[in-house]
C-alpha cells in the first residue's frame, strides 16, 4: 500500500479527505473511502461552539431539569426514541456538555446540586450515546466528547469525574454492542472547560475528533484521547 | 482506621453476597461491624454471623439512596459506638444482574442503578465524612470489572460502576489533606447476583471463567473481604484513590 499524505494540512476539519490512498488489492473500501460527509452532532446548547466548527446536521439534546425522583425521565425517553428514528450517518459526534461547570467540595454540595452535576448529565449521556450509536451507519464512527479534569486536578470535580468515567465505559459497552456492524466508538476527554479555557482549545478538540472520525483506524475502537496538552 | 484503635465499620448491602463476605472478614478485626441493609431478617442474620466470627455484629436498616435513611444509619453508629472509622459501600441495584439492551433501558431503571450505586456513594460520603475526618478514617467503594471494560448486556451496571471509580479518584484528591482515604475494590466473586447473571446468560460462565487464571470465582469471605480489610487497615495508610482488582487476575489492567 502506498499512501500519499497530500491533504494532511486539512487535519483540523472533519470534512477533510484524510489521506489519498492509492488503490491496492485487499484494501478495504472502508479505508479507501474519504470522510466526505459532515458528522451528525448530538449535543447540548453548551456545545454549540463545537457543533459550529464540525458543521453538519445537529440534534440538540434537551435541557432537562431532573429532580431527585427523575420526574422528567419520560421526556428523555421520548427524545431518545425520536432521535433514534432519524437517518443514519457515517460519522456521529456526541457532546452532552453541562452549562458552566464549577468545582465544589463534597461537603458543600447538597443533593439538588449533586443531581444537577452528576445525575442529569449521566442520564442525558446514556440516552444520547445510545441514540447516537443507533444513528451510526454500518462501518461508521461515533466520537463522544466529554469534560474530564486532569487526574491531579480532580479535587472538587467528583461529579464530573464520575460522569467522565461513566461515559468512558458507556462508550466501551456501545463499541461491543455495535461491533457486529463494524461501528467504532471513541472518546475524547478534555479538561479545557473545567480549567476555565472553554474556547481556547476548540481547535484541538476538533482536530482530535477529526482524527477519530477518519477511516484510518478501522481496527481501533474504544480509544480514549485525553487532551492533556491543552494550554492553561 | 483498623490498627490504631478498635475499628467501627459500616458495610452497605451486607445482608448477603460480597457484602456479607466483607462483613465477616472484618469481624476478624474485633470491632463493631455494622451490617447496613434494607432487609432486617437477612441483615440481622449476618450480624449474628459476625458475632460468631469474633466481631461485634450490629444491624442497621439503611436504604442507601434515601438521604434520611443514610443519615439515620450513620447517626445510629456514632451514637452507639462513639465514632465511625470506615464505610464500605457495596450495595448495588437489584437490577444489576438483569440483562438489558442499552437503547431499551428505561430512565426509571437507569435511575435505580444510579441512585443505589452513585447517589448512595455521595450520600454516605456526605454523612460519614465529618466522622471519618475525626478518626482519619477510610472509605471503600465496590466497583467491578465491568466498570473498566463495559458490558454488552449490563451497560447501566457497567456505567455506574465506572462512575464510582471516578468518585474515588476525585475524593482521594479532595480528602487527602484531612487524612481520609478512599479506594475501590473490583471483585469477581461468587454471589447471588453473579448466580443470577449466569442464569440469565448461559454464555457468561464460559466467558468469565474460560480464560481465568485460576478458573474459579472468588470467595466473598476468604478472597474479597480480606482485600477490603487491608484497605481499611494501617497497612494501607499510603494507599488512596486506587482500585484494587480482587478478581484472580481475570481482567489485566496496566
Amino acid at each position: 500500500m502506498r499512501v500519499r499524505c497530500s491533504e494532511l494540512a486539512a487535519l483540523d476539519a472533519v470534512r477533510l479527505r484524510v489521506l489519498t490512498v492509492m488503490p491496492s488489492a485487499g484494501l478495504d473500501e472502508a479505508i479507501r473511502r474519504p470522510m466526505s460527509e459532515s458528522p451528525l452532532v448530538i449535543g447540548t446548547r453548551a456545545a454549540s461552539g463545537l457543533v459550529a466548527q464540525l458543521g453538519g446536521e445537529t440534534c440538540e439534546v434537551p435541557a432537562v431539569a431532573l429532580d431527585s425522583a427523575w420526574s422528567a425521565g419520560p421526556a428523555i425517553e421520548e427524545w431518545r426514541a425520536a432521535t433514534i428514528e432519524g437517518p443514519r450517518a457515517s460519522g456521529v459526534v456526541v457532546a452532552v456538555w453541562p452549562e458552566s461547570p464549577r468545582p465544589v467540595a463534597l461537603a458543600d454540595q447538597d443533593l439538588s446540586q449533586w443531581v444537577s452535576a452528576m445525575e442529569v448529565p449521566f442520564a442525558l449521556w446514556f440516552a444520547a450515546l445510545g441514540a447516537g450509536a443507533e444513528r451510526c451507519a454500518d462501518g461508521g464512527q461515533l466520537v463522544a466528547v466529554v469534560d474530564r479534569a486532569d487526574p491531579k486536578d480532580a479535587a472538587g470535580w467528583g461529579a464530573e469525574t464520575a460522569v467522565a468515567d461513566a461515559v468512558t465505559v458507556m462508550s466501551r459497552s456501545l463499541a461491543e454492542i455495535h461491533r457486529h456492524r463494524s461501528v467504532r466508538v471513541h472518546l475524547v476527554t478534555s479538561p479545557a472547560r473545567l480549567a476555565g479555557s472553554p474556547n481556547g482549545t476548540m481547535h484541538e478538540l476538533v482536530g482530535a475528533v477529526a482524527l477519530l472520525l477518519s477511516n484510518r483506524g478501522r481496527a481501533i475502537t474504544s480509544t480514549v484521547l485525553h487532551l492533556s496538552g491543552v494550554p492553561r | 482506621m483498623i490498627g490504631n484503635s478498635q475499628p467501627v465499620v459500616l458495610v452497605t448491602g451486607a445482608s448477603g453476597g460480597v457484602g456479607r463476605g466483607i462483613a465477616l472478614a472484618l469481624a476478624a478485626a474485633g470491632g463493631p461491624v455494622w451490617v447496613a441493609a434494607r432487609r432486617r431478617p437477612e441483615g440481622q442474620r449476618v450480624a449474628d454471623e459476625v458475632d460468631a466470627a469474633g466481631g461485634l455484629g450490629r444491624f442497621v436498616e439503611c436504604d442507601v439512596g434515601d438521604r434520611g435513611s443514610v443519615a439515620r444509619a450513620v447517626a445510629a453508629v456514632v451514637e452507639r459506638d462513639g465514632r465511625l472509622t470506615a464505610v464500605v459501600h457495596n450495595a448495588t441495584s437489584g437490577l444489576s444482574p438483569v440483562p438489558v439492551a442499552a437503547p431499551a433501558v428505561s430512565m426509571e431503571d437507569l435511575r435505580d442503578h444510579v441512585v443505589v450505586s452513585v447517589r448512595g456513594s455521595y450520600l454516605l460520603a456526605r454523612e460519614a465524612f465529618p466522622h471519618l475526618v475525626a478518626t482519619r478514617g477510610s472509605m471503600v467503594l465496590l466497583t467491578s470489572e465491568a466498570g473498566f471494560q463495559g458490558s454488552v448486556r449490563l451497560a447501566p451496571y457497567a456505567a455506574v460502576k465506572a462512575a464510582v471509580r471516578g468518585l474515588a479518584r476525585a475524593w482521594a484528591r479532595e480528602w487527602g489533606g484531612d487524612g481520609v482515604r478512599v479506594n475501590c475494590v473490583a471483585p469477581l466473586a461468587n454471589s447471588p447476583a453473579m448466580e443470577m447473571a449466569m442464569a440469565a446468560d448461559p454464555t457468561l460462565a464460559e466467558r468469565v471463567l474460560g480464560r481465568h487464571p485460576f478458573g474459579r470465582l472468588g470467595d466473598p469471605v476468604d478472597d474479597i473481604g480480606p482485600v477490603v480489610r487491608f484497605l481499611l487497615s494501617e497497612d494501607a495508610r499510603y494507599v488512596t484513590g486506587a482500585t484494587i482488582m480482587a478478581d484472580g487476575g481475570n481482567f489485566p489492567i496496566c
